[in-house]
Formats: structure tokens, C-alpha cells, sequence
């Protein structure tokens, strides 16, 4: 099935085309949305809000930028105005601020596996986790949509509403923040 | 000439009759509710809560995304029922607090948070016996107040 | 550490192919011979990756630990109200049939003890601290909260 084809049974109301649109996009969405937020219950509400909300305004779909684009936007939106909004001062589950959280090793990448190199590997893991947790979120929502999505600067400049320019400083200040947290592990 | 016995006695009519007068009052003005309302910085500075408010944290610390609870003030009050207290806060705010009575178990407060000028919050809550609940935020520096207000009667 | 030729800023630029032509070819000539521009250019790109897979394998985690995403939308080729639902449920059962086992279960509801603030082993619902009769916070917005250990009852307004 293609997407003209998906975006057409959604717009009929079929189920299935639902189930089909969350299975291909909630991943990827997920991962933008927790590139930003870096909240795991935020960026699960978020993303079910953008997929309710896309199957509810499907109507209003023209087509003239793809799905993803159409979703990305969505997603990056929500993401910012979540920090607008007072519930963001609250934990609902309890679980500490996930900032520093590792997440389990599930690198397959294997170069070499002796201890000291492992350890190095973890070490630069928590740097990158540590450092990105402490950019401010304008940098890392610059920095998200070059370094996951490899839009443009002028792209990454229209979706956020500033000027090519300020893209640019802020990935590089994100970079420079991350590379000097790494340099001093 | 008075005798040293007859002072003593005078004395201790005059003492017993200031003292059933002060209870006469007290009975006649009604319950009177011990109060106790603690103010507390909240922000995102270095991790740290205040020893005062260990207790209060442990319960709505989780609640919240702040590292840095401090404690601005702790005040206990004996509030007759009926009478407004009125508190300063923090940024030139006033917590009015005024106890209403019983409902049931629960005391009866009404609460209003204002500049002096114009209000920002208002509520009437039950609070029961021995418990507390806590207000926020108005802003505060980089952070927020919370305001936990404890009620107790007998 | 870079050489003064080319800043760490157009080294960042050039990671995301944002120089022009011109400066594009001077920095991959120049990078040939130049160890620490080098070295810029690879923890760059290091951190770019090291965070993306960080972000994949949250992605992950979070779809395999949370309950799966289900949007249910609106059949339109079924009739609106009660019967829909069960014909949209259980299709081919008679919509008698479902309705019956809607109305035992509102009876079960109606009877069950915990409506009474008693769960079904006997023990009492804990009520919140305080309970809040009025609250106007003047056209902010405000949040009620109970929190699940002690029932500590928190009032919250965003003031504007």
C-alpha cells in the first residue's frame, strides 16, 4: 500500500488504515519527540495526540508535503508548546527526571569487546546522555531535527521560524556543549 | 487595713475571676484552629530541601520537576473561627487565611492569594484533622511558591 | 583543538553540508593534512550518532514497555448509539442479547460496594487531605492533584 493509498483510506474511515498509519510512524515519532522532550511520558502523549489528531483532521490533508512531513511538524509543535504549558512542572508517574537515565546497552556495533574499550564506550554514551540533558531546549530542538531527521538549515529555519543563521550557531553550540562534556570524561 | 489573709484571698478571687473571664471568652468566641502555613521556594537549583519542609517534599516532591525546595517561612497561628489572618508572601503577595468552622470531620478554610491590589487565587477547601494541603505556584524568582497550610483542632 | 584555518563552527557546517561549493572543497582538500580538524570533524559526527541511537533505542524501549498505541475511529457503516456499539463490538450477535449484558453489568455497577467507598475486601477508600469547595484563580488555570501514596491534596494554578 502506498501513502496516496493510505491517505485515501483514512480518509474513508477505515480502521485498519489507522492501525496501519501508528505501526509505520509511531517509532520514529517517538524518537523525535523524546530527542526533544527527553521525557519518555511526554513524548508517549504527544505522540498519540499527533496520530489522534492526524486521523481526526485527515479531511484537512491536501498532500502537498508527504505524511511524515506532515506529521514531523505536528510533532515538533506539540513538543514545544508542551513546555508552554503548566502540566510540564509536574511528574505524573513519579520517575525521577530521566536526564541522566541511561538507556540498557543495546549497542550491536561491536568493534572491540575488551573491558577497557566497553567501559569507554558506556562512559561516552553517559557524556552525550549527560550533555544533551543540559541543552537548552531551543539548541536541542535545532540540533534533533539536523542531526536525526538531516534536514536543512534553511528547512530546520522555516519549521522552527528563525533565521538560517541561528540554526547554524545553535547545532554548533550543541555540538561544542556535547564535546567538551565528552572531553572532560 | 486589709489583713494578709484577706489579700490572699482578694488576690485569688481576682485571679480566678481574669481566669474564667479569658475561658468565658474563649468559650464564646468559639473553636479556635491551630494553623500552621509554611512557605517554600521551588526551582532548579543544585538539589537540596530545607530540613524544615523534609516531611512536606517526601510527600509532594515527586509531584514536581524542582531539585531545590527552601523554606521561606513557617508560621503557627491559633485562628478563632471567623477571623481572617492575613500573611505576607513572598513578592509583595498576601495569603489571607480564615478558618469557617467544622464540616464533619474536615476544617473549613477559606484561602485567597492577592497583591494587596487585586486577587490571584482564591479557594474554600475541608481540610481534615492533622492533615495539609499545599498551593502553587505563583512565580517566584526563577522558580515558584508553594504554600502548605496545616490545620489542627481537638 | 583546530588549526586557525577553519573554525569549529565551519566544521560543524560542513558536517551538515551547509558550506558553499568553494569552502566545501577547500576544508575536504585541508582535512587531508590536518589531524585535529580531523579529529573535530569525527567527534562531531560521533555525537551526532551517539545520540540518535540513544534516542532510537528509547523509541524502542517506550513502545515495548507502554500499552500499544490504538486509535479507534468512527465506523460509518454502522448505526449510531447502543446497538452500534455492540453491532461495531460483537458483530453477528443479536443486539438483544447485548444489550441484556449492558444492563447487567450497569446492575453490577449500581450494587458493587466500592461506589460506597468500600473495595471488595473491606477496606475503606482513603479520602484526600482536603477537599476543595471553591477555587477561582482569577482566569488562570488550575489543577487539582491527590497524590497516590498519602492522598496529599495539591491545588495548582499557573499564574499569568
Amino acid at each position: 500500500m502506498d501513502e496516496e493509498d493510505l491517505i485515501r483510506r483514512l480518509k474513508q474511515g477505515q480502521q485498519w488504515s489507522c492501525n496501519v498509519l501508528v505501526a509505520l510512524y509511531e517509532e520514529r515519532l517517538l524518537k523525535l519527540a523524546w530527542g526533544i522532550t527527553l521525557d519518555r511520558e511526554e513524548s508517549m502523549e504527544i505522540v498519540q495526540d499527533v496520530l489522534f489528531t492526524a486521523i481526526k483532521k485527515i479531511d484537512s490533508f491536501r498532500g502537498e508535503s508527504g505524511l511524515w512531513t506532515w506529521l514531523r511538524k505536528m510533532t515538533i509543535n506539540a513538543c514545544l508548546n508542551w513546555k508552554r504549558k503548566w502540566k510540564r512542572r509536574f511528574r505524573w508517574h513519579h520517575t525521577p527526571l530521566e536526564s541522566h537515565t541511561m538507556i540498557a546497552d543495546q549497542d550491536t556495533e561491536k568493534q572491540e569487546n575488551t573491558p577497557e574499550s566497553l567501559l569507554q564506550e558506556k562512559q561516552k554514551k553517559r557524556a552525550v546522555s549527560d550533555a544533551v540533558a543540559r541543552l537548552p531546549e531551543d539548541v536541542r530542538v535545532a540540533f534533533v531535527l539536523c542531526a536525526f531527521e538531516g534536514l536543512s538549515y534553511q528547512e530546520i529555519a522555516q519549521i522552527l521560524g528563525i533565521k538560517k543563521g541561528t540554526v547554524s550557531s545553535r547545532v554548533f553550540r550543541a555540538r561544542q556543549i556535547i564535546s567538551r562534556t565528552m572531553e572532560k570524561d | 487595713m486589709i489583713s494578709a489573709c484577706a489579700s490572699r484571698i482578694l488576690k485569688g478571687s481576682l485571679a480566678g475571676l481574669v481566669l474564667t473571664m479569658a475561658l468565658y471568652s474563649l468559650v464564646w468566641a468559639g473553636p479556635v484552629y491551630q494553623t500552621r502555613v509554611r512557605v517554600v521556594s521551588a526551582d532548579n537549583g543544585p538539589a537540596r530541601t530545607d530540613p524544615g519542609i523534609q516531611d512536606m517534599i517526601k510527600e509532594i516532591g515527586p509531584v514536581f520537576k524542582y531539585t531545590r525546595f527552601r523554606l521561606l517561612s513557617d508560621k503557627t497561628m491559633l485562628l478563632p473561627q471567623g477571623q481572617k489572618k492575613v500573611m505576607p508572601l513572598p513578592e509583595a503577595r498576601r495569603l489571607t487565611i480564615t478558618p469557617q468552622g467544622m464540616q464533619n470531620t474536615r476544617i473549613l478554610y477559606h484561602l485567597r492569594v492577592d497583591t494587596g491590589k487585586s486577587p490571584i487565587f482564591e479557594t474554600n477547601v475541608g481540610l481534615k484533622n492533622n492533615t495539609s494541603i499545599t498551593i502553587g505556584g505563583p512565580k517566584l524568582q526563577t522558580g515558584v511558591m508553594l504554600i502548605n497550610i496545616q490545620g489542627h483542632t481537638r | 583543538m583546530t588549526c586557525q584555518k577553519f573554525s569549529k563552527e565551519m566544521i560543524s557546517r560542513f558536517v551538515d553540508n551547509e558550506l558553499d561549493e568553494t569552502e566545501h572543497n577547500a576544508f575536504i582538500r585541508h582535512k587531508a593534512q590536518c589531524p585535529d580538524c580531523c579529529a573535530v570533524e569525527a567527534q562531531f559526527r560521533q555525537t551526532d550518532h551517539i545520540f540518535e541511537k540513544q534516542a532510537e533505542a528509547m523509541a524502542e524501549k517506550l513502545l515495548k514497555d507502554a500499552p500499544e498505541i490504538f486509535i479507534k475511529i468512527k465506523d460509518r457503516g454502522h448505526p449510531p448509539g447502543i446497538r452500534g456499539i455492540i453491532q461495531r463490538k460483537v458483530p453477528g450477535t443479536p443486539a438483544i442479547l447485548g444489550m441484556l449484558s449492558i444492563a447487567v453489568v450497569a446492575i453490577i455497577m449500581t450494587l458493587a460496594p466500592w461506589r460506597h467507598g468500600t473495595l471488595p475486601t473491606g477496606g475503606v477508600v482513603p479520602s484526600p487531605s482536603a477537599v476543595v469547595n471553591s477555587v477561582d484563580a482569577y482566569g488562570s488555570s488550575v489543577m487539582i492533584l491527590e497524590t497516590a501514596e498519602t492522598h496529599h491534596t495539591i491545588i495548582w494554578f499557573s499564574e499569568t
